[in-house]
């Protein structure tokens, strides 16, 4: 075994004392001191200091008492020093110390070749200083290739004192040319507990990429064991690759891999996994039959690839494919991963002009689900081409011209002539609507004319647009008599305006400059029959501060919402004087109609939604005045800020949603976020029955991150469904984080709704435990934090380790 | 009670040209756009320069669920700064514009989702640009 | 060289004086003493001779800034040895030169630095230390320059 370690001050090892860095993790830092000798005039002369210098008779050179001797950039220290007649090596007794550039060895007798960059050393502790890796051997040898081999050696990059963990191996080399080391039969001892055990390792020791074993990530997740011993290969300084063996208790050993390149304008990463037979394994979801996969191959597929041309004509290429829609619910390997819930297909090329946009692309996804049922299956756009231009004049006068045709496309199975197909979960046969029976391609034209005048003062803008929509639909073996190639034109006409008052004004003993700016906004779009107008790409809009001062009831391109809308209302924002920062914005606006919204999803104008079945949106599409919508962002202090958001019908004098965020961030990295969303239930018009909230959604929402010493960050979520009074997510995570070394344990509970937002009776729990160590200096080689936390608590920045 | 139309007595922003020095991208549309009205014009080397770095957006969720529509916080964030161009000196350093909202995500119709993102993307870019021209508003030119 | 022992000496002085008792003769003011190859340059030298008239010791001192310098041509291949020192002592019987005080010699290509340095003019033996006392602290310094890098 290794020789015991030197105590701190020998290994150059200087606390900091009181001077520490904010935030410092280790108690001080490796200060190499300068050398007790100038250089050699050539670099083979060699300085000597002692005591005592004699010429023996046999031609050697005798030096004794505190000796130095520096050769070029090494320099020897040692009690007693001979130098050979031939003057090519040099043999010190212990104790000795030998400096290079960025490292000291001490240890016992020692020799040193002076007609080459070889030396050994007996019993050495060595340092490598701004790697802070540190560790002792038996023996220790410079090559003249200027590598290290340690017989019997240890490594570490914790300060000296602290036994957290080292790597122990019997024949070690350290090339800090190349930048890594290799161990054979190593082992990693933490305290003196040995934990793993590797019979060759190549690990790096300094930043560089190198090729070689990561540090590896163990999962408990539901009863079983995840166990990843990822391998990086560093191929080539522009494209490299990680493998990563993995074996799940539950499921068996599986391959997974990444290959990332970068080729001057063009990168890529191509990621995936395969598992040949899957042990089965249950699932957490209780809705599932348990071992649905047994003796089947799961794997999944991921490849990105961005790339550009010219400044102004780049392209991208995307494929993700997974064997079923459950894989990433079994083998997300942290929790961003488990919530992926859909893969993209792209193949893009887009021209960015001055005047001109265009745009080509085949475009899919696969959509995540389990099972997948035939209506929530995506269309595929195979192709797309849009071209889109704006011209203006001084005069404030504008043109638009937005063309696009696409070819949608999808194939259901199972599915008869009826449009009917059996959902294997529930077992009861559905329909697949008319409106989404049908292949075809669509061709949608959007012109537009505006005057937009932009005083300092105001806008005024009429705008005038002509909404034009033609298809070539194909129902295959659906008997339908709809027709195959509808049409659309209608006009879109709005006129939006607008004035900015100023004022100075002074409030809580600070002076602001305050605006006033009222806001008239009108909108007509006519009723067209749109019943045989197929739903490729459409979505009906809820109602939002946006929505009051924009045309369009729809997402896509679909259907085109009837409207005969006056929209009113004004903001307020409080500006600091001196600087400028917007502090507090608050917004007050409703819109008032003038006619039924006779459009929906169906787009038959002369029919208006269900009143008994579906009273919120018969009462959406009849309601004379939208609900009052008052958005306020503040900003109170440098830490604390707010925002509420109130959707309040007067007739009805009930609130339809509501919202409010509290937010504490603190430079130190703590952050405290506290909130509440209510929705009323149908506020959100939904089409697909399934994803339908089936109830008001009342939640509370708390999450924070506090950095409770330089080396403990605590994080924390607590989201509660009050409605249905249950935890939707519970999030608890530690992240120990010290001088050589850092721990991450999470554990996160979380609502599953399976799919289905309009019942909760199929919701089930699911949790995850989530253990990443790394230690630090080796191997710590981008290790990507799960970014799942930073999504799920505002504010928090992830520490790299 | 105090309020008069903005920019009556003098141009809005008296900064009376501007050298803007950004990624080539949809922010800088949307600055160009927002100076249209203030009376400033964009010219190659002007006394002030305005340099913004690249857009950066975060986004995180505010409901829980695989289904339905999700609601989502986007918050573009923009970091920037003012020089002199006579000698760089930094009349604004380090300073971020960021607007954020709410997005709802309806993983039913993934073909929207992409536009609906663009949208909200957009209105913060309009946000923000009008945020740089109040702070460059706010500024006394020595 | 090794014939030095038996060449005469020539010196040049300022000034000669002559102390019969000790048998000691002293040159003062920009001595230069020549014996064959060797070559003594000092601001005093002080030279003693045995019972036989034949010289003992040569002790010269540096002055004025200078020290004591003497050179001395070890075997015909080889480059010639110097030495400096404050006090620079000769003992012509022991072939023994002992230079103490910011001792310096160079001798085939390597360099002494100390406070004291005793150097055997036809054997190759050099021996240097720090001052033991301890009050000047002038330790040994050396340059060696290995033997195939010529």
């Amino acid at each position: 075994a290794p020789p015991a370690p030197l105590p701190a001050q020998q290994l150059d090892w200087q606390p900091w004392g009181d001077s520490a860095p904010q935030g410092a993790l280790c108690s001080g830092r490796y200060v190499e001191p300068g050398y007790q000798l100038p250089a050699g005039d050539t670099p083979q002369q060699i300085r000597t200091d002692s005591a005592e210098a004699a010429y023996g008779d046999d031609g050697g050179t005798m030096l004794s008492g505190e000796v130095a001797l520096r050769r070029g950039e090494t320099q020897l220290e040692s009690p007693r020093v001979r130098v050979n007649a031939a003057r090519d090596r040099a043999f010190a007794e212990g104790p000795t110390a030998v400096r290079n550039p960025g490292l000291l060895v001490r240890g016992g007798d020692a020799s040193m070749a002076l007609d080459s960059d070889a030396a050994q050393i007996d019993n050495a502790h060595y340092v490598i200083h701004d790697q802070r890796l540190r560790g002792d051997a038996i023996e220790l040898q410079r090559l003249a290739d200027g590598r290290y081999r340690l017989d019997d050696a240890s490594f570490t990059t914790c300060e000296p004192g602290s036994r957290l963990w080292r790597m122990v191996g019997s024949d070690v080399t350290l090339d800090r040319e190349e930048g890594f080391g290799t161990a054979t039969n190593a082992r990693l001892e933490m305290g003196d507990v040995p934990v793993f055990y590797w019979p060759w390792v190549r690990f790096p020791i300094d930043d560089r990429r190198q090729s070689g074993f990561l540090w590896p990530t163990l999962g408990f997740s539901g009863d079983g064991l995840d166990y990843t011993q990822p391998y990086y290969l560093n191929l080539a300084p522009n494209y490299d690759a990680t493998l990563s063996p993995r074996w799940m208790s539950e499921h068996g050993a599986m391959l997974g891999g990444e290959f990332r390149y970068l080729f001057g304008n063009d990168q890529g990463t191509v990621e995936g996994a395969y598992l040949a037979s899957d042990r089965g394994g249950a699932s957490d979801n209780p809705n599932d039959p348990d071992d649905a996969f047994e003796d089947e191959a799961r794997w999944y597929i991921d490849y990105q690839h961005a790339g550009r041309f010219s400044s102004q004509l780049d392209y991208q290429l995307a494929y993700g494919a997974a064997s079923d829609g459950r894989y990433f619910d079994d083998f997300g390997r942290n929790f961003a991963e488990q919530d992926t819930d859909h893969l993209a297909r792209l193949a893009r090329m887009t021209y960015r002009g001055d005047t001109w946009r265009l745009d080509a692309r085949a475009q899919g996804y696969q959509k995540l689900d389990y099972p997948l049922d035939e209506d929530d299956k995506p269309f595929y756009r195979l192709p797309s081409l849009s071209a889109d231009a704006r011209w203006s004049q001084d005069s404030g006068f504008y043109q638009e011209w937005n063309s696009n045709a696409t070819y949608f496309w999808r194939d259901l199975h199972g599915v008869d002539s009826q449009g009917v197909w059996t959902d294997e979960e529930t077992g009861n046969r559905r329909r697949i609507p008319l409106r989404e029976a049908a292949n075809g391609s669509r061709v949608h034209l959007t012109p537009a004319l505006g005057w937009r005048a932009d005083p300092s003062w105001g806008f005024f803008e009429p705008r005038a647009q002509l909404w034009q929509s033609s298809y070539q639909l194909d129902y295959g073996n659906r008997q339908t008599d709809r027709d195959e190639d509808p049409s659309l034109v209608a006009p879109v006409l709005s006129m939006d305006s607008g004035l900015i008052f100023e004022r100075d004004a002074s409030l809580f003993g600070t002076d602001w400059r305050q605006t006033l700016e009222p806001r008239l906004y009108y909108a007509y779009v006519p009723e067209r029959d749109q019943s045989d107008l197929p739903d490729f790409d459409t979505s009906e809009r809820a109602v939002s501060w946006g929505q009051l001062w924009s045309p369009y009831r729809f997402s896509g391109a679909d259907r085109l919402g009837d409207v005969n809308k006056l929209s009113y209302g004004a903001s307020t924002r409080f500006l600091e004087d001196d600087t400028g920062r917007e502090r507090l914005s608050l917004s007050v606006g409703q819109s008032s109609y003038f006619s039924d919204r006779n459009i929906d999803m169906n787009g038959d104008p002369d029919t208006l939604p269900d009143r008994e079945r579906n009273y919120q949106d018969w009462y959406n599409a009849t309601r004379d005045r939208s609900p009052v919508i008052t958005e306020l962002e503040w900003q109170m202090t440098e830490r604390w800020r707010s925002r509420y958001s109130w959707f309040y019908d007067p007739d009805r004098s009930m609130t339809e949603k509501a919202s409010a965020y509290l937010q504490y961030q603190d430079p130190a990295g703590h952050v405290l976020n506290l909130g509440y969303n209510w929705q009323l239930e149908g506020f959100q018009p939904q089409d697909d029955a399934e994803d339908r909230l089936g109830y008001n959604r009342e939640d509370y929402d708390v999450s924070f991150a506090y950095q409770a010493t330089p080396s403990l960050d605590l994080i924390g979520r607590f989201l509660y469904d009050n409605t249905n009074d249950r935890a939707l997510e519970q999030l608890a995570g530690v992240q120990f984080n010290d001088c050589c070394s850092a721990v991450q344990l999470v554990w996160r509970e979380w609502v599953e709704d399976n799919d289905t937002a309009n019942t909760i009776d199929d919701d089930y729990t699911d949790r995850g435990l989530f253990l990443r160590f790394v230690f630090k200096g080796l191997g710590g080689v981008g290790q990507e934090a799960d970014s799942y936390f930073e999504e799920a608590i505002p504010g928090y920045r992830a520490t790299t380790f | 009670c105090g309020f008069q139309l903005r920019g009556l007595d003098a141009a809005a922003l008296d900064i009376p040209a501007l050298t803007l020095s950004s990624p080539d991208g949809r922010f800088e549309d949307a600055v160009e756009q927002a100076l249209q009205g203030t009376g400033t014009t964009l010219e190659d080397n002007a006394p002030l320069r305005v340099n913004l770095s690249e857009e950066q957006v975060r986004e995180t969720r505010l409901t829980q669920g695989a289904s339905g529509n999700q609601e989502r916080r986007l918050t573009l964030s923009v970091p920037f700064s003012v020089q002199r161009s006579e000698d760089n000196a930094y009349l604004l350093d380090q300073q971020t514009l960021e607007a954020s909202t709410t997005l709802s995500v309806d993983n039913n119709n993934l073909l929207a989702q992409d536009e609906l993102r663009d949208e909200a993307l957009d209105s913060l870019r309009q946000e923000a640009a009008r945020q740089l021209v109040d702070r460059l508003r706010a500024l006394e030119i020595p | 060289l090794e014939s030095d022992a038996s060449q005469p000496i020539e010196i040049a002085a300022d000034q000669l004086d002559l102390d019969d008792n000790a048998g000691t003769a002293v040159y003062t003011g920009d001595v230069d003493m020549q014996q064959g190859s060797m070559q003594l340059t000092a601001a005093r030298v002080e030279i003693e001779r045995n019972a036989q008239g034949e010289v003992s010791t040569v002790t010269a001192h540096g002055g004025g800034g200078e020290r004591a310098y003497l050179e001395q041509k070890p075997a015909p291949d080889e480059p010639v040895a110097k030495g400096w020192g404050d006090t620079v002592i000769y003992h012509a019987a022991e072939r023994r030169v002992e230079l103490i005080d910011n001792a310096e010699l160079h001798q085939a290509r390597d360099t002494f630095n100390g406070a004291y340095v005793e150097y055997f003019l036809d054997r190759r033996q050099v021996q240097a230390r720090s001052d033991d006392d301890g009050e000047s602290d002038q330790r040994v310094r050396m340059t060696l320059t290995p033997r195939d890098s010529e």
